[in-house]
């Protein structure tokens, strides 16, 4: 039997290649993603309905064939370190291979997140300066706020290294960051009017990288059309933005933001790797990075190297039930 | 090669219908096993395809409808049977080892098939070849996948993305 015409895999149908990504394990499923451009689209869906955010189970948790019917296996793209919400929203870094734990400052230390109660007089948080929400007030409760507010998080090196080690949190709303060193009490917003109307920070920030070489992050803007009005697809990003002006917002902190475009973005790649910086997102919208919430707890058995690249973990499944 | 009228229950000759491929080849088949396929059931239902009309499927040939009917046939009794529960232990690794030779094909046939299966909407057969190309793929690198599935040679922003997506991935790769 010979085929009518040559086939073409690349634009067979997207629930088709989904049929067909469902039934492979993680490693494989993310190796497809990046065969040719549709199929990594087709990727995100389906890791969407296999990782799912719950407040029960945490999200590197991935069960792979390849392992026996009571373990499940936990893969970091970095040197063990993690970065975890716990059930009031706050932020850890966790080392999984050495179960050290560093906390971060709290939510609270957000310069738009305060406790308040919600209207059944419960804890929560009011999440401020929402410009949709006209009255001011955007109440979550402990729990489920984690899952709205984080949307990266970078570290610049080790926590272990306390206070030389700055984290860069990309957060709510869209394209606002703050940043803060280990042991710090408050986030330190970053606010880019003051140095540049031009700059694209309404277009959402989309990722960023520690880069050691440089001894700066950069930050990955999205070139969503919003963000010039009338100029809609003419909009070409602003190349660079010279690190001095936001170095001189920054250096009391010594963390440097500096602006690439999306041609750069290759180069933000690779910059990533060099960094010790892992990402954590809650939404789960992005198929190019893992996703992390849990309770600290979570942490337990291990196995195997901790090798940059890779790290795994054993758990026992009785374990992961009660979390 | 006349199609009896259309039996009524399980009594009687099974009703036919008849399917035209792409190339104008008439298959007869029995409308049980046509009706595997979602799209076909309608038309059927509605009393298409017997006697000398036919139901034209322009987006499939007859090398490929063949071997779709092949699968509708083997499953068409386990499908009237509400799959399972009827089924003994025997009948099930028969249709298992049938399955398992049946996608035993070269990769532009599986291609042909799997279309086929979308365009007609036969949800197993569909599953079957998904997970077939599944199995061929997996442990492959994305370059290795490409070139069992015959994909032409990567663009430069493709190869571009691989390499990057294997250093930020690195350990899904060893």
């Amino acid at each position: 039997m010979e085929a009518s015409h040559h086939p073409d895999w690349s634009g067979i149908p997207e629930d088709l290649i989904a049929l067909v990504m469902r039934v492979l394990d993680i490693p494989d499923l993310l190796r497809v993603s990046s065969v040719c451009a549709s199929w990594r689209a087709a990727v995100s869906p389906v890791r969407r309905v296999r990782i799912p955010i719950t407040n029960a189970s945490p999200c590197l948790l991935y069960s792979c064939a390849a392992d026996e019917a009571d373990t499940a296996t936990i893969y970091s793209p970095s040197s063990g370190w993690i970065l975890a919400a716990d059930e009031e929203s706050n932020l850890q870094a966790l080392n999984q291979l050495t179960g050290a734990q560093v906390d971060l400052p709290p939510v609270t230390g957000l310069y738009h997140v305060e406790s308040c109660f919600d209207d059944q007089g419960r804890p929560a948080y009011n999440l401020g300066d929402d410009p949709d929400v006209p009255d001011g007030k955007d109440i979550y409760i402990p729990l489920e706020l984690r899952l709205y507010l984080y949307h990266r998080v970078y570290l610049s090196c080790s926590p272990s290294a306390g206070a030389e080690c700055v984290v860069l949190l990309l957060h709510k709303h869209y394209g606002k960051m703050s940043f803060a060193r280990v042991g710090d009490d408050r986030w330190t917003r970053i606010s880019w009017k003051e140095h540049n109307e031009r700059f694209p920070y309404s277009a959402g920030c989309r990722a960023a990288a520690f880069s050691k070489k440089d001894g700066v992050f950069y930050v990955l803007f999205g070139n969503d059309s919003e963000w010039i009005g009338g100029e809609g697809s003419n909009y070409i990003p602003t190349r660079t933005v010279s690190p001095a002006r936001f170095a001189a917002r920054c250096t009391m902190r010594a963390a440097r933001i500096k602006c690439i475009d999306d041609n750069l973005r290759l180069h933000l790649q690779i910059e990533c790797l060099r960094g010790d910086g892992m990402m954590v997102f809650a939404d789960g919208s992005h198929p190019t990075s893992s996703s992390v919430l849990a309770p600290s707890s979570a942490f337990v058995v291990l196995r195997g190297a901790g090798e940059v690249g890779g790290a795994g973990a054993v758990w026992p499944e009785e374990a992961a039930a009660v979390l | 090669m006349a199609a009896p009228e259309s039996g009524d229950g399980n009594n009687g000759a099974a009703r036919m219908v008849t399917l035209i491929s792409s190339d104008n080849t008439r298959f007869e088949v029995e409308a049980a096993a046509a009706s595997l396929s979602q799209t076909l059931q309608l038309t059927i239902l509605d009393g298409g395809g017997g006697g000398g009309d036919g139901i034209p499927l322009p987006n499939v040939d007859s090398a490929t409808l063949s071997k779709v009917l092949e699968y509708c046939i083997k499953h068409a009794p386990a499908a009237a049977n509400g799959g399972a529960p009827n089924a003994t232990a025997v009948d099930r690794a028969e249709l298992e080892r049938f399955d398992n030779e049946f996608v035993n094909i070269d990769q532009s046939v599986l291609y042909s098939l799997i279309m086929a299966a979308h365009n007609l909407e036969i949800e197993g057969l569909q599953s079957l070849v998904a997970k077939k190309v599944a199995d061929m793929i997996k442990g492959k690198s994305p370059m290795e996948i490409r070139r069992t599935l015959g994909f032409p040679d990567p663009t430069p922003e493709e190869q571009a993305e691989m390499n990057a997506h294997m250093l930020e991935y690195g350990w899904a790769y060893e």
